[in-house]
């Protein structure tokens, strides 16, 4: 009954992909390792992904992540990667005389709206022909140290991107121009370093206050103000000098020299292969602004409410239990997914660890008819429990422990575990009957080997 | 968790460096069951290998369910649909359940069950017409339509009757199932016994004639019987088997009758009459040692007997006969009711099949047989869970029908527990079919009927589906692209009203057609009463609109949207449109947004303003504007401030252009002194004042008095004022202005401010001499 088809589309990227990303409109977006993006959409004859490619060389170092907003904010793909810089794209209209193509390489200087369409000789227009490509807005340089994941918040609250970077900073900016998409703000900076194991907000002295919003300029007048922070990105788990750190620590040598001189400095050498840094907004608008990061070596889940009016509160953490031999204590985080709404009364979130195990965890929200045991609930009145534990199948295959990604698909009803050399989609099931011991079935034909 | 789910390899087989190990990275699309998995670098090893490889994108398609085609299942969702809405006619329990469902309901639903099962009787043509099919999997498809056409009949028969209420005598309508779902014995053996001149010596003759008369097909077994009757040479055997034949002709058969007394009353009577014929029989029996034939053969006379003494005891009814004759357990189902327990009724079957049974178990290997015996002993859940196992469309509808009819339990109580995931088993099985239903991205308008139907649960994911319909026909688009990119993009730079007219005949459709999507999403938010889904459908769909440089249309789902902070957005690019590409430009796309909301009726405040002059001019655009004036009707002036000046501005132009300069002057000022126009634009309308100061030659021909012209000297000065202080543009006020001047493209943004500001200067001089002018008049 059930299947798994595949088929395949051969990219231009020439080294390995790092994320991929769908749009609604729809269309992929894929990043690489050769320092590019691209962006297809379906071919209609093959049913293969690589229709209209445009790819264009977006950072000067591994791009890591890519996002797309919303589509109530048009076409905007955010990317980070290595060199700390997030990048945000929109698609313009370009002048061309036909024949020349400016897919590849499009100039990234930071284009005002209609800036490079030509000079508005009325009524010439005709004679050629536009075509899209994909410009920079705006580059946000605030953080020091590799963009490792990114998300847009939900539209209802507005243009928003978080993204947290490997010196363990979650970072919130918020867009202040809507149309011409170049003003960004920092509207929040967390250090995660410095937060207590247990749930603290901004009161109680913890962390860096929010920033204000409302910089004027551009990205660059952010960069001073980030500088202030006095970190030391990554010392923490730097010296943990596990098998896998030491193990990677040749090919990271040669990451840092292949990826420009612009960041080394402000790297300073952190080993990032023992860590794991994820994030994810709640997707429900109803319970506001939340988002669950995870960052570091330490494998804490942080939950927070990001209240517009109010200061951060870090109002739960969630702890992966430990596993694996290889970590001393809980295993890093490497990836983080927040369910649709599901209708019920708790939320779920997925999390992959880099022991191989992916783990759904059940975040009961407070029950709006009220009288709870309030004791027994966290601050803010939420509470959260591991539902399941999933592991991966074939264990056994491959040398290393891989950390294992997550993803939910739209309804929230299948999960995507995928690991090193395996892909597993879960449902939950929803009724006694078919019920198994914990709840999860595999879908029937959908392990996938590679 | 499912141990039995195998693996499946990647075609090709992921290619990577030797020794490097690799991860996956996956994205779920957004509107389709579909996966998108890459070959990923370890976290450890986020550097750029030194090897070059183009990379693959693989997409899996996950839960797709090949047993159905796509006009199957919009066919049964129509049925489904119009059960739903039979089924909301009835009246409710306390617990939100349907109470017993009253005749008429139970007539429709009788109807919507004989229909599905039309439905999969009207794909087995397809089925075999389709080339593209393997035969293996032709006949697959097909035996798995024939269980699903089964157990839907089986349940028609048992908790659906024709009469309504089910209480007439089940026999011969369980027979006739089991004559239709297995048929046995075949015709081809029939006709070859018929052929033979001495039939009773084949070996299948008499097996033939048992089952024959098991399954009360009369008239082959009387025909055969006949052949033995007029044709052996025994003639015992001859009486014998006239014997029999005489009690097949004379079976009453319950269909045969108009009432149940009547036909029980004939069937007493053949019952004395077979006792009778058993009896007579048995004095033959003892006769056959005396007969010529028979008598010389002991094996052959024993054989006779057994034969005819099975016969006789089969057509008297003997339970132990039917079991043993009958191959398995529907059989002999079928057999009892017709000839052991003729006046049998629904609550018998149950038992009766308990009693089969234990002779012949029911295989539970087979699916079909496992759902089939599940319904005839009453145990609903089950049979639905092991439909489950056949069929995710047959366990969805069969759930439907059977919550409907009140033979499933009812939901437990909601939220006994927040901890419990379960629903009642319709949800949970209508739930699963959607998951199928979405891996085919054009079958959304049925998922979201189907999730209207699953109670919370269902709306949850309904918003995630809604979402996620593709809202453009971009799967046409991007055909189109393939196929004449170059044309296409020619047909983007043409402005406006003319865009329609140069467009092929393709591309028009195409654009009639957009819309659709969107109205159809939007309809169908509306009816499922979502809110936020349909504002932000109307968002979406406006942004994608001003992309395309559609902004009348844009404005008007704006306005749906109640999105004030967009239109201004839209206005702000409408004028961009004037910097850019000029005044015709700006004039279609002014044209292009509906009169309603430009020039809003309710606006009092505004027609005081501008007073009643341009009025023709308004009803002059209303007839030239593409959209009715219906669209935006009662919506007030929060939408329009920007609109307002947009049109103003445009009235400008007409005036302007059909020499009415002193109407055009007298709007400028006002646009320029009321603070109706945005800031940035003042420069720009500056400069449109120069042609209206030429000349005086009266007083009254003065097109902008002394007082005006100071006023406008105030507005530059605010203008310039603050750049000729710093020497730069720090608030962008000639940003507009420098770029409607234009240059060339290596032209840095000073140079251009400097190119405005000299303009805007040639402005102030001409403004200070049209006051001398004026002074000296």
């Amino acid at each position: 009954m059930s299947t798994l088809q595949t088929s395949v589309s051969l990219t231009s990227h020439s080294d390995l992909i790092t994320s991929l990303s769908f749009s609604s409109h729809p269309y992929l977006a894929t990043s690489s390792l050769d320092h590019t993006i691209r962006v297809t959409s379906l071919n209609a004859q093959t049913g293969a992904w690589d229709a209209n490619p445009q790819d264009w060389k977006a950072h000067d170092a591994p791009v890591l992540k890519v996002a797309w907003a919303h589509p109530e904010f048009g076409l905007l793909l955010a990317s980070g990667g290595v060199d700390g810089v997030v990048k945000l794209w929109a698609q313009e209209d370009v002048r061309a005389t036909p024949g020349i193509s400016s897919a590849r390489g499009a100039p990234a200087g930071i284009t005002r709206l209609g800036g490079g369409a030509g000079a508005g000789s009325n009524g010439a227009s005709s004679t050629n022909t536009t075509t899209k490509r994909w410009a920079l807005r705006a580059a946000l340089t605030d953080a020091r140290g590799t963009i490792r994941d990114l998300e847009f918040a939900p539209p209802e609250f507005g243009l928003k991107l978080a993204a947290v970077s490997s010196d363990s900073h979650l970072r919130v900016w918020e867009c202040l121009d809507p149309v011409s998409l170049t003003e960004w703000s920092l509207i929040e900076d967390i250090d995660l370093t410095v937060l207590p194991v247990g749930p603290s907000s901004s009161n109680a002295g913890a962390g860096l206050a929010p920033l204000p919003g409302g910089g004027a300029g551009g990205g660059a007048s952010f960069g001073a103000e980030g500088a202030a922070s006095p970190q030391k990105p990554g010392q923490g788990f730097g010296a943990g000098g596990s098998s896998l750190g030491s193990a990677a620590g040749g090919p990271m040598g040669s990451s840092s020299s292949a990826s420009g001189s612009s960041f080394d400095g402000r790297k300073g050498g952190t080993v990032e292969s023992d860590g794991g840094w994820a994030l994810s907004w709640c997707k429900e608008a109803w319970w506001g602004e939340r988002i669950a990061v995870s960052a570091g070596s330490s494998g804490i889940i942080r939950l927070f409410h990001l209240a517009d009016h109010a200061p951060w509160n870090n109002y739960l953490n969630l702890l992966p239990p430990r596993a694996s031999s290889h970590f001393s204590a809980t295993p890093p985080t490497s990836s983080l997914s927040w369910a649709p709404a599901s209708g019920r009364s708790y939320q779920l979130l997925a999390s992959g660890s880099r022991d191989g195990r992916a783990r759904v965890w059940k975040l009961f929200t407070p029950s709006l008819e009220g009288e709870e045991l309030k004791e027994s609930l966290g601050e803010d009145g939420w509470r959260g429990e591991m539902d399941a534990e999933l592991e991966e199948s074939k264990s056994a295959r491959g040398g290393s422990v891989a950390s294992v990604r997550v993803e939910w698909n739209v309804t929230g009803t299948v999960l995507s575990t995928v690991g090193s050399l395996f892909l597993n989609l879960m449902s939950r099931s929803a009724h006694p009957f078919t019920l198994s011991p914990t709840g999860w079935r595999r879908r029937q034909g959908s392990a996938l080997e590679v | 968790m499912d141990s039995t789910a195998q693996a499946v390899q990647l075609q090709p087989a992921l290619a990577h460096t030797t020794g490097q190990s690799i991860a996956l990275s996956t994205a779920f699309a957004p509107n389709s069951n579909l996966i998108a998995l890459v070959p990923s670098p370890l976290e450890t090893q986020l550097t750029p290998s030194t090897t070059q490889q183009r990379q693959l994108v693989y997409a899996a398609q996950f839960a797709v369910d090949h047993s159905h085609r796509r006009e199957f299942i919009v066919h049964s969702y129509t049925l489904f649909a119009s059960l739903q809405k039979i089924a909301q006619d009835g009246t409710t329990d306390i617990y939100g359940a349907p109470s017993q469902p009253t005749q008429d309901q139970l007539s429709y639903y009788n109807r919507i069950i004989r229909l599905y099962q039309d439905a999969l009787v009207q794909q087995l043509p397809i089925i075999q017409a389709d080339t593209t099919l393997s035969p293996s999997l032709k006949s697959h498809q097909l035996t798995h339509h024939a269980d699903l056409h089964s157990i839907l009949s089986l349940t028609q028969l048992l908790y659906l009757p024709n009469d309504g209420r089910g209480d007439g005598l089940v026999g011969e309508e369980l027979l006739d199932w089991v004559n239709t779902v297995d048929r046995a014995p075949s015709a081809e053996e029939g006709e070859e016994l018929a052929d033979l001149s001495r039939p009773w010596e084949h070996p299948n003759f008499w097996p033939y004639l048992h089952r024959c008369i098991l399954r009360a097909h009369l008239l082959s077994s009387s025909t055969l019987l006949s052949l033995l009757a007029s044709s052996h040479p025994s003639p015992i055997l001859r009486d014998l088997a006239t014997l029999a034949t005489d009690l097949l002709n004379t079976f009453p058969r319950s269909t045969a009758f108009r009432t149940e007394a009547e036909f029980l009353h004939k069937l007493r009577i053949w019952k004395a009459e077979a006792n009778k014929s058993e009896k007579r029989a048995e004095e033959l029996f003892a006769a056959a040692e005396e007969d010529e034939v028979l008598g010389a053969d002991d094996d052959l006379r024993l054989d006779f007997e057994t034969s005819f003494r099975c016969l006789f005891e089969l057509l008297n009814g003997s339970e132990s006969r039917v079991l043993e004759v009958a191959e398995d357990w529907r059989e002999a189902l079928g057999a009892w009711g017709v000839w052991v327990n003729p006046g049998g009724r629904r609550e018998g079957v149950p038992a009766t099949l308990q009693l089969i049974t234990k002779s012949h178990p029911v295989d539970s290997t087979l699916p079909s047989e496992a759902v089939q015996s599940s319904l005839i002993l009453g145990d609903v859940p089950r049979a639905l869970q092991q439909s489950n196992l056949l069929s995710t469309w047959l366990v969805a509808h069969l759930s439907d029908l059977l919550y409907h009819l009140g033979v499933l339990d009812s939901p437990p109580p909601s939220s006994s527990s927040s901890n419990s995931y379960s629903t009642d088993l319709r949800t949970h099985f209508l739930l699963s079919y959607t998951d199928l239903l979405q891996s085919d991205p054009t079958l959304w308008r049925v998922t979201v009927d189907y999730l209207a139907a699953c109670g919370e649960e269902g709306r949850a994911r309904m918003r995630g589906v809604l979402k996620g319909v593709e809202l453009s026909s971009e799967a046409a688009e991007r055909v189109g692209e393939v196929e004449k990119s170059g044309a296409e993009e020619q047909g983007m730079d043409v402005e406006g009203a003319s865009e329609k007219e140069n467009a092929d005949p393709e591309q028009r459709e195409k654009e009639n057609r957009q819309p659709s999507v969107v109205e159809e999403v939007l309809r169908v938010c509306s009816e499922q009463g979502l809110e936020e889904e349909m504002m932000s459908v109307c968002k979406v769909w406006s942004e994608q609109l001003i992309a395309q440089k559609r902004y009348g249309e844009a404005v008007s789902f704006c306005v749906r949207a109640g999105d004030s902070k967009r239109i201004a957005r839209i206005a702000d690019r409408v004028l961009e449109e004037y910097v850019v590409h000029g005044q015709e430009s700006f004039i279609a796309h002014v044209d292009s947004i509906p009169t309603s909301l430009l020039r809003p009726p309710s606006s009092s405040l505004h027609r005081d303003l501008f007073g009643a002059s341009s009025d023709d001019l308004t009803s002059a655009s209303r007839a030239s504007s593409p959209m009715g004036s219906d669209e935006g009707a009662g919506l007030q002036a929060p939408f329009s401030s920007r609109l307002s000046f947009l049109a103003r501005y445009r009235d400008f132009f007409a005036f302007y252009a059909r020499g009415d300069r002193r109407q055009a002057a007298g709007l400028l000022v006002l646009l320029l002194t009321s603070g109706v126009a945005p800031k940035g634009f003042y420069a720009v309308m500056l400069l449109d004042v120069l042609p209206l100061l030429s000349a005086p030659t009266t007083l009254d021909s003065l097109l902008i008095t002394p007082s005006e012209t100071y006023e406008l000297l105030r507005i530059l000065e605010e203008l310039t004022s603050p750049i000729s202080a710093t020497g730069v543009d720090i608030y962008g006020h000639l940003d507009s202005l420098a770029r409607l001047l234009g240059g060339g493209e290596e032209e840095t943004g000073e140079m251009r401010t400097k190119r405005a500001l000299r303009q805007l200067e040639v402005v102030r001089g001409e403004l200070a001499r049209h006051l001398g002018r004026c002074c000296c008049l």
